[in-house]
Parts: structure tokens; C-alpha cells; sequence
């Protein structure tokens, strides 16, 4: 899934991105809230880390305006103050979830998939299509109890598709997802990936939806 | 004795109320024995004329005169005859008892003391001494003297217990004001009333309160202090956790290496951190730095840049040191100016980037000493000056790892030495030139 990560510290922001892009996320890093506020209104995140002591535009402040703009991301709240009070304002200005520095890493995974299942409605870890289940938390995707390996990007994208059978995916949003704000990404790096995934399960298994992107059939 | 004021009034209080009383008693009973005299005297003096008034007419009966031996009285006619006499009378010998003496004579028997009026009437030619024995004046003061000192004691008693009463309802205030203070818990710092204490308590009440607030803010700072680095704390250390974890999860042993290098340059950015925060919390706020001595700032910046030029040497940084002709000596404290130096040439070479330039100056001028320390990196925009000083301020946009602390720090110091700060671009329209200025006093 795609993530930004908004903190200003170099030391944690940076071991931040390294553990998400270990977990298979993609990772971009805002350093302060102005930066962060732009990247929110422009694309598209599946969930925000958002520290609140920030250079420029405090959390509480970002989480506010976004929120009054409409933008739904996810946001899990990451910050040094423990205090009852401003937790319960994060949550109140549309927070999702709220952890306390200095936090465990496995954890902050953790919350960050439950906050995707409660956004697809789905009361399984596991996202289970046909005879395919993919498991987030493990990063393990199995097809009649057969575990099939595959690269991280290829496994987000699958993930990604598979959260949203029936739906079509635009190439540019499918982009963003499994590459942020990197520069040098090959413009058939996606097309590649596709082609990985239907050798194997099946050249039927992804749409091309011409001129637009890509999308999974919603099982009947 | 000045264990206890009440113990102490009482003793001393009682202790001269006797002292008086006995030296009145003294003079009394010396006035007293004079009076008594005078008026034994006289009585005497009555007793010989009524004799001698009755003598001629009653001269039988009046040696039936049923006296008392307390009292005895002899008559002479002009030829020297006794003629009358009491029927108590001492075996006195003439020789000691001088009937041709006229007026008063004390004469001791074996037991007693007598006392005499001899008087040799002119119209009769009659001699009539009288005697009245001295027990009965001695016997009169002493029981005067008696009857005073049982009063006395009594008094003294009394007084002792009036004493004991008011002593301890004029200290009923320090008693309620030590209540009031064994019931505080270690936090209560707040005033006491004083509206309704005694003059002479109010001065303790007055300082206790002083101290109590100087308490109360030396408390709050800690409180905050505490908490501001509890809270500072916890995002290098979950830096540190992160880099951690992510180092467990590489893949590759090289990969691993480059992370857990991360987790050392993290703690030492956090042992970095710990040791400003104790140079803070060793500078009191309100207390004045103590060793203040005449030093040469030259000397001391010196030493401390002997120190630093490595750092700036391994940054490729030219570091470069201008003394004045004279060296000044200014009052300071020298362990805290080092910490002041080491601070400023410190954020110097933190922030300037590689191949910059860190110039230190100390420049005399009329009435103090200016140390100036100039670089060539980032400089603090105008509008943040204010905040720079601030705890846990960090410019945006700096890389370098700071702890937050140096430049107030380096305000603290400065205040303790009533030394002002400038903070500018320096002339070459890059960096930052921060100038502490010392007055000479």
C-alpha cells in the first residue's frame, strides 16, 4: 500500500520509510506539514504516519484542513505526546488511530493494515479471491493452498486489485502506488508486473481496460 | 535555655520577679527595724512621763503595776535613793546601765536584749529609767519578714502560672503557623496568609513565603524541564527502535551494517542530547553563578577551540581564530564561559557545510569584551531570531543533528553574566555571525 509519512525528525523519518519499504509499502516522506498538506490534495495515499510537532503546519492543523477538504486517507497519528487530551483531539479532527513515540515497528504495520480492513469492511486479515488468498500481514499469497513467491511491487499490486475487484484501477494511480515520488521509474515497469501476474493466474485474470488502467472482475 | 523561649521567659521572668522582691524585702525590713525603733522609743519616752506623773500621787500602787517582764522601770529621788521600782527587774549593774546618762541605751543581759530611757526630770529631781526587753521588735519583724516571703511564694506561683499562660498565648501563632506548615505536603507551595500574624512572626512568614515561591519556580521548571526532555527524548529513541527493527529485516548483511551504523550515529545524537540537558539543568535560573573571578576570555576560547578544530579540520572547515592586541579581563565564570565557547563554535561547525568557514574573534571595545562567532552556513533567518533561543527549537530545513538546546544554553550563560546577544548575516551576505557582548562592570 501506499503511504506517506509526515515527520520532521531525519533520523526517524528515514528509519520510518526503510521499515515500511521492508513490509512491502510504498513509502513517501514529507518533512513538514505544508509539503504533506500539497501531497494529500494532490494524490492519492492509502495512509498517512502523521507526527504532530511540525515545522511550518502543526498535525493537528494538517489533519484539520485535509479533513475539512474532504480527503478520507487513513491517518495514524504518530507523535511523542502520551497525553489523554491530545489524543483525544487527534482523534476528534479525524485521526483514525493514534501510537506514541517510540513505538514498535511490527506494530505500527499492524495498525496500519486493520486500518485497510476497516476501510474495505472486510472482519478477515486475509483477502481471499476464488481459490486465491493473499495474506497482508504475512506478505504470503496462496492459490488452492499452493504458496506462489513473487517480488514485494508485484505482491502490493495484486493486493491492490484485489481490494478492489470490479473497480478500475487508473495506471497512473497503480504508479504512484507501487513507486511514490521516484523519478526514474521505467514508464513499463507497471506493464511488466501486469504480465508477471497473469502468467501466474491465468491471462483472463486481469482486464486491461484500454486508455484507462487495469481491474480484476468482482467474483460472482 | 534557648531551647524553649516559653522555659526561658518563665525562668528568667520569675527568676528577677524574686530577685526584686527580695532586695524590696531587704530595704523594707531595714525602713521598718528604723520605724519600729522610733515608735518603741516614743512608747518609751510616754511610759517614763506617766510615771513620773503618777508617782507622787499613787507611789504604793504603782509598784503593783502588774508589768509584764517585758517591761521594767526603776525611779532615783535627787539624793540617789532608789525610791520605785517594777517587780521585774534585770540584775543590770550600774556600771553597764549609766543612770546619770540621760536618753536611750541598749544593754544585753544573758538572754536578752533591753532596751533603756533614762530621764532626770528637772522639776523633781526624780531619775525614772524605763526598759522594754527587745523580743517583741524582733519578734514583730521577723514576722513581717515571714508573713512577706510566704506571700512571695505564693505570688511567685501564681506569677509562674500567669506567665506559663500568656507566654504560651503570645507564641499560639507560631504554634498555628508550625501546624499550618507540619500539614503541607511536599508540593504545597503556596503562600501563607500573613494578614493576621504578629509583628514579630511576620518577618519568618514574610521569608517563608519568599522561599516558597523561589521553591515553587525552581519546581516548576524542573517539572517542565523533566517533561520537555521525557517528550524531546522520544522521537530520537523511536529513531532508534525503527532503525533497530529495520535492521533485523534486511535482507542482506550489508544492508544490515549501514543500519545499524544509523543506530550509533542515533545514540550518539541522543547521548548528545542527555549531556546538554544536563548542562541546563546545571544552570539554575535564579541562582547567580557562584566563583565569578577577573579572566581573560582569550585564554579560555582558545583552549576551547584547541578543542573543536579537529571536528572542523574533518569537515574540510576553515577555522580561524582573531585576538585582540590587549587582552581585557572581564569578571565570568570560567567553566560556564567554555560551555558558552564550546556551544557556539560547536553549532558553527555543525551547520556550516563542508569546505565553509568558522571565524572566532575577541574584540575589545570601550566598556566590555565581545566574543563574535561567525560562519558560513545556513544563518538563521531574521524572523526566527526570537525563537532560536527557545528549547527545543530547530530551524527548519537544518540537517545537521542538533539537540535543540545549544543556543539556549548559550542565552542562560549569557543572562547569568548579564552579557547581551546579537545574532546577523555577516558581512559577506551568507551565514551567521552571533556576537555575545560582556560588560566590563
Amino acid at each position: 500500500m501506499r503511504i506517506l509519512i509526515v515527520e520532521d525528525d531525519p533520523a526517524l523519518g528515514s528509519a520510518i520509510v526503510d521499515g515500511l519499504r521492508h513490509h512491502a509499502h510504498t513509502v513517501d516522506w514529507a518533512k513538514d506539514g505544508i509539503k504533506a498538506f500539497h501531497a494529500l490534495n494532490n494524490e492519492e495515499f492509502d495512509a498517512v504516519v502523521l507526527d504532530i510537532n511540525l515545522p511550518g503546519m502543526s498535525g493537528f492543523e494538517l489533519l484539520e484542513r485535509t479533513r475539512n477538504r474532504g480527503i478520507a486517507t487513513p491517518v495514524l497519528i504518530v507523535t511523542a505526546r502520551e497525553l489523554v487530551e491530545d489524543r483525544i483531539r487527534g482523534l476528534d479532527l479525524g485521526a483514525d488511530d493514534y501510537l506514541v513515540k517510540p513505538f514498535d515497528l511490527n506494530e505500527l504495520c499492524a495498525r496500519l493494515r486493520a486500518q485497510q480492513r476497516r476501510l474495505s469492511s472486510r472482519a478477515d486479515p486475509t483477502i481471499k479471491y476464488k481459490d486465491i488468498i493473499l495474506d497482508p500481514a504475512a506478505h504470503i499469497v496462496t492459490v488452492n493452498g499452493q504458496i506462489i513467491t513473487m517480488p514485494r511491487r508485484e505482491f502490493s499490486l495484486l493486493q491492490k486489485l484485489l481490494e478492489n475487484t470490479g473497480r478500475v484501477l487508473s495506471r497512473e494511480y497503480l504508479s504512484q502506488n507501487l513507486y511514490g515520488w521516484k523519478d526514474d521509474v521505467d514508464s513499463n515497469a507497471l506493464e511488466v508486473h501486469v504480465h508477471n501476474l497473469r502468467k501466474k493466474f491465468g491471462i483472463d485474470f486481469i482486464r486491461t481496460v484500454r486508455g484507462i488502467g487495469y481491474m480484476i472482475d468482482k467474483e460472482e | 535555655m534557648i531551647s524553649s523561649i516559653k522555659r526561658f521567659l518563665l525562668f528568667y521572668l520569675l527568676l528577677s520577679i524574686v530577685i526584686i522582691s527580695l532586695l524590696a524585702l531587704i530595704g523594707n525590713t531595714f525602713l521598718f527595724q528604723r520605724d519600729v525603733k522610733r515608735h518603741f522609743d516614743h512608747h518609751l519616752v510616754n511610759v517614763s512621763r506617766l510615771l513620773l506623773s503618777l508617782h507622787t500621787t499613787h507611789t504604793k500602787q504603782l509598784s503593783n503595776l502588774p508589768f509584764t517582764n517585758i517591761y521594767q522601770f526603776r525611779a532615783w529621788s535627787a539624793a540617789g535613793k532608789l525610791i520605785l521600782h517594777s517587780k521585774y527587774i534585770t540584775d543590770i549593774s550600774t556600771t553597764e546601765l549609766n543612770r546619770d546618762q540621760d536618753g536611750f541605751q541598749t544593754i544585753k543581759t544573758k538572754d536578752h536584749f533591753w532596751r533603756f530611757y533614762t530621764h532626770k526630770y528637772k522639776s523633781s529631781q526624780i531619775i525614772i529609767q524605763v526598759g522594754e526587753s527587745y523580743t517583741l521588735q524582733k519578734n514583730l519583724v521577723k514576722n513581717i519578714i515571714r508573713n512577706y516571703l510566704e506571700v512571695l511564694i505564693m505570688t511567685c506561683l501564681l506569677l509562674g502560672i500567669l506567665i506559663w499562660l500568656t507566654v504560651d498565648y503570645g507564641l499560639k501563632n507560631l504554634k498555628i503557623l508550625a501546624e499550618k506548615l507540619s500539614r503541607r505536603s511536599a508540593t504545597a507551595l503556596e503562600a501563607l496568609d500573613v494578614s493576621n500574624m504578629p509583628l514579630e512572626i511576620k518577618p519568618i512568614a514574610d521569608e517563608l513565603n519568599n522561599l516558597f515561591a523561589r521553591l515553587q519556580k525552581a519546581f516548576d521548571r524542573n517539572k517542565h524541564f523533566a517533561a520537555d526532555a521525557a517528550h524531546e527524548l522520544r522521537t530520537p529513541l523511536a529513531a532508534l527502535k525503527t532503525q533497530a527493527q529495520v535492521a533485523l529485516l534486511a535482507p542482506t548483511l550489508e544492508e544490515s551494517k549501514k543500519t545499524i551504523q544509523k543506530v550509533i550515529d542515533g545514540t550518539n545524537r541522543c547521548t548528545h542530547m542527555v549531556r546538554q540537558l544536563l548542562t541546563l539543568s546545571r544552570l539554575g535560573e535564579e541562582e547567580a553563578l557562584q566563583d565569578m573571578q577577573l579572566s581573560d576570555l582569550v585564554t579560555i576560547t582558545t583552549d576551547m577551540l584547541a578543542q573543536l578544530a579537529p571536528f572542523a579540520l574533518n569537515k574540510n572547515i576553515d577555522i580561524a581564530f582573531v585576538e585582540p592586541d590587549q587582552h581585557k579581563k572581564i569578571i565570568i565564570n570560567e567553566p560556564s564561559i567554555s560551555i558558552l565557547v564550546r556551544n557556539l563554535v560547536d553549532n558553527a561547525i555543525r551547520y556550516t557545510p563542508e569546505g565553509g568557514k568558522v571565524i572566532v574573534k575577541v574584540v575589545n571595545y570601550h566598556d566590555g569584551v565581545v566574543l563574535q562567532v561567525i560562519d558560513s552556513g545556513p544563518g538563521i533567518p531574521q524572523e526566527l531570531h526570537p525563537q532560536v533561543f527557545e528549547r527545543f527549537y530547530r530551524v527548519l530545513g537544518t540537517n545537521a543533528s542538533g539537540s535543540g538546546l545549544g543556543l539556549p544554553i548559550v542565552k542562560q550563560i549569557a543572562d547569568l553574566h548579564h552579557a547581551k546577544i546579537n545574532l546577523s548575516t555577516p558581512d559577506t551576505d551568507k551565514g551567521l555571525k552571533i556576537e555575545v557582548i560582556f560588560p566590563t562592570f
